[in-house]
């Protein structure tokens, strides 16, 4: 009697909760965001090399002195209209035929040799490069992880004294770096997190006066890539709705106006280094 | 109650004075839980979740987390009248490493190990009385008693919905206990004594489960409801009692003398727990406020060996503020009510407890300094009860019995 009791009791909350809300407000006032200190950024570096080294322990760079050198001066460029003048901002080419681009919090920024086949100007790579940077300066990875610089306060080191937290932070650091890798190998960014970075892309080509549309031009090329199947990275879903709300954007925030596109140069850049 | 005892009757003095077995909330456990009387069923969402309700965890916040707890734990016992007109005082005091515990996600669940210790007694007696009786110039009592409950286990957890989330600790359970009990009883003129010693060791192994749903039928508001229970899958008791007695074959006591015997007794039986049914409710009106309510019930228990127990409700009120985003303080009200059956009770045996039927009633109260990523909480808990208690085997009379116990403990938990 009491069993079914409770067996009622709990499918009766179960159904009570499907359509109610959610747990949001379990957040305490000490968990409230926080502004980043030195530390936290020092960290998100720290964290941000090993991802790269794990990424180019996976897939090495396309070794062309002259296109590398390209490409970070166009993604510094581009750096010096994002958000975070705290960071020095890497950029590489990997060398596979996949058609995709990865960052690294800190600053580290890849796109691939496939990927750049499939580029037509240099307002279009400027595009993806200014995704990638968005996804750093949004700290993206870094929140979905909760990556924290270790505190100074000696409440916290008295606190780890007694709690002997220093193993479990090192574990939880190699932890979150396998996790980083799957978001950026396997699962993906959270769909709220790619719109962002399209929208704050299109900021930063626009402010270094490249054309906005560039990004757009790709992700629909792209777009018809994955309709016929061909080889594009599953970790930056393209859907019709991204494109339509990314066009809608760039006409509300932009408008028209008069940007680079630079194709000749970019072609000439990758006829010499043989991309196509 | 009170009635004066002729001494004698104490040699037939507690067979076996063991930990709190009449009450269920002995220690309160966890960081939080601690400071809110224990009123965390539907609250839960971090390390010490995994103990009051492993579906809390389910909701914690930051990717890992962990939360250890030291309590200083005293408990003081007087049953008033016992010895002649001495009452006799017992009283334990340990320091407990009272919990640890370690949220990881992995994949879609959330995983935990958890350490708790929800018991703990450490007696140790040296009394003298004299002149209590006309039969008794000098009675002594040495006492050592170690008694501890040890939970260490596993814990995963599950959101079905964003609303709804369920969750499961296998604890490992495991008691010992070790008492040593030496009296000695000595009359000058004429000349008598009696000397006993009693040994007991208990050794339980068994597992519990604690099973968990965590609900949110309305915004701001949650429900828990836990179930658990222990079960015993190996135990060895030993009872050990050595009698020497010379020179009371007269009147009144009329006790023929005895050359030192020892009886020994063992069994293997085990130890049965009352299923635990636990439900709490939550109100979370704000980002610096919590009120929590909880409602423990157990269910009776028919234990020949170790002693029946009587179906128990126990109730706790917590509430939780922020009065900034570095500083909040816990309080916290309690029950822990006794789940002795009626007395007197002569069923006693030589390794069940002395009944007593006393509700304690406690306050908790813990302050907490946060940084971003750690906390320290320093608290504390007192509570109070009278009752009767059965001291003496084999007869029926009750004695005044009261029950003082206070912890302090300090605490630390990260998220990372």
């Amino acid at each position: 009697m009491k069993v079914n009791i409770i067996i009622i009791i709990i499918i009766s909350f179960f159904i009570a909760s499907i359509s109610s809300a959610g747990e949001s407000y379990r957040k305490r006032q000490s968990l409230a965001e926080d502004r980043y200190t030195q530390s936290d950024v020092e960290e998100e570096i720290r964290f941000g090399r090993e991802i790269s080294a794990r990424i180019l322990g996976r897939i090495p760079l396309y070794n062309n002195k002259e296109l590398t050198s390209y490409i970070n001066l166009l993604g510094k460029a581009l750096a010096e209209n994002c958000s975070r003048s705290d960071l020095e901002f890497y950029f590489g080419i990997l060398d596979t035929e996949e058609v995709n681009a990865y960052s690294a919090p800190g600053g580290y920024v890849f796109v691939t040799k496939g990927a750049l086949k499939y580029v037509n100007d240099e307002s279009e790579l400027a595009g993806i490069l200014a995704h990638e940077i968005a996804h750093i300066t949004e700290r993206h990875i870094v929140k979905e992880l909760n990556i924290k610089g270790i505190e100074d306060d000696p409440v916290s080191g008295f606190a780890r004294f007694i709690g002997g937290g220093t193993d479990v932070a090192k574990v939880a650091f190699a932890q979150a770096v396998d996790k980083a890798l799957d978001i950026l190998f396997k699962n993906g960014y959270r769909r709220e997190n790619e719109i962002e970075s399209d929208k704050i892309a299109v900021f930063i080509t626009a402010g270094t006066n490249y054309d906005p549309k560039g990004l757009l031009r790709y992700l629909d090329r792209i777009s018809a890539l994955e309709e016929k199947r061909i080889n594009v990275g599953k970790t930056h879903p393209l859907y019709e709705k991204r494109l339509s709300d990314l066009e809608n954007f760039i006409k509300d925030e932009v408008g028209a106006g008069s940007f680079y596109k630079n194709r000749s140069r970019y072609e000439s850049i990758i006829k010499r280094a043989k991309i196509k | 109650m009170k009635k004066i005892l002729v001494i004698i009757f104490i040699l037939c003095f507690v067979s076996a004075v063991f930990a709190d077995d009449f009450h269920y909330e002995n220690i309160i456990v966890g960081d939080r839980a601690s400071g809110m009387g224990g009123a965390y069923i539907a609250v839960s969402d971090d390390a010490a979740g995994m103990y009051y309700n492993p579906a809390g965890i389910a909701y914690s916040v930051g990717r890992n987390l962990s939360a250890s707890v030291n309590a200083y734990h005293n408990l003081e016992k007087k049953f008033d009248g016992v010895i002649g007109n001495y009452g006799w005082k017992r009283s334990s005091s340990a320091l407990i490493p009272n919990f640890f515990g370690i949220i990881q996600p992995v994949g879609n669940f959330k995983l935990g190990l958890s350490y708790a210790v929800p018991d703990s007694i450490k007696e140790d007696q040296d009394q003298v009385f004299l002149n209590v009786n006309a039969n008794v110039n000098r009675y002594v009592i040495n006492l050592n008693n170690d008694d501890n409950t040890y939970n260490i286990g596993v814990t995963i957890a599950k959101d079905i919905t964003k609303k709804f989330a369920t969750g499961l600790t296998l604890y490992l359970h495991r008691r010992e206990t070790q008492m040593i009990f030496n009296q000695f009883i000595e009359r000058t003129t004429p000349p008598a004594y009696e000397w006993t010693n009693n040994y007991l060791e208990v050794t339980e192994t068994g597992i519990k489960p604690v099973l968990g749903f965590m609900f949110s039928p309305v915004d701001k508001v949650s429900l828990g409801l836990k179930l658990s229970k222990i079960f015993i899958i190996d135990s060895n008791s030993v009872y050990q009692e050595t009698l020497a007695r010379n020179g009371y074959s007269s009147a009144p006591t009329n006790l023929p003398d005895v050359t030192p015997t020892a009886k020994f007794s063992t069994t293997d039986s085990k130890r049965k727990y009352p299923y635990n049914i636990g439900f709490g409710v939550a109100y979370f009106p704000s980002n610096s406020l919590i009120v929590s309510a909880d409602v423990n019930y157990y269910t009776k228990v028919d234990d020949d060996i170790f002693g029946d127990k009587k179906a128990t409700l126990n109730l706790a009120l917590g509430t939780e503020y922020y009065f900034s985003k570095t500083w909040a303080v816990r309080g916290g009200l309690f029950t822990n009510r006794s789940n002795s059956p009626n007395l007197p009770n002569g069923g006693r045996t030589a390794f069940s407890p002395i009944p007593e039927d006393t509700d304690i009633y406690g306050a908790s109260l813990s302050i907490s300094r946060f940084t971003r990523n750690t906390s320290i909480t320093l608290g504390g808990n007192f509570s109070y009860g009278t009752g009767e208690a059965q001291v003496v085997s084999g007869s029926s009379s009750l004695q005044d019995e009261t029950i003082k116990s206070w912890t302090i403990f300090i605490s630390s938990s990260y998220s990372y």
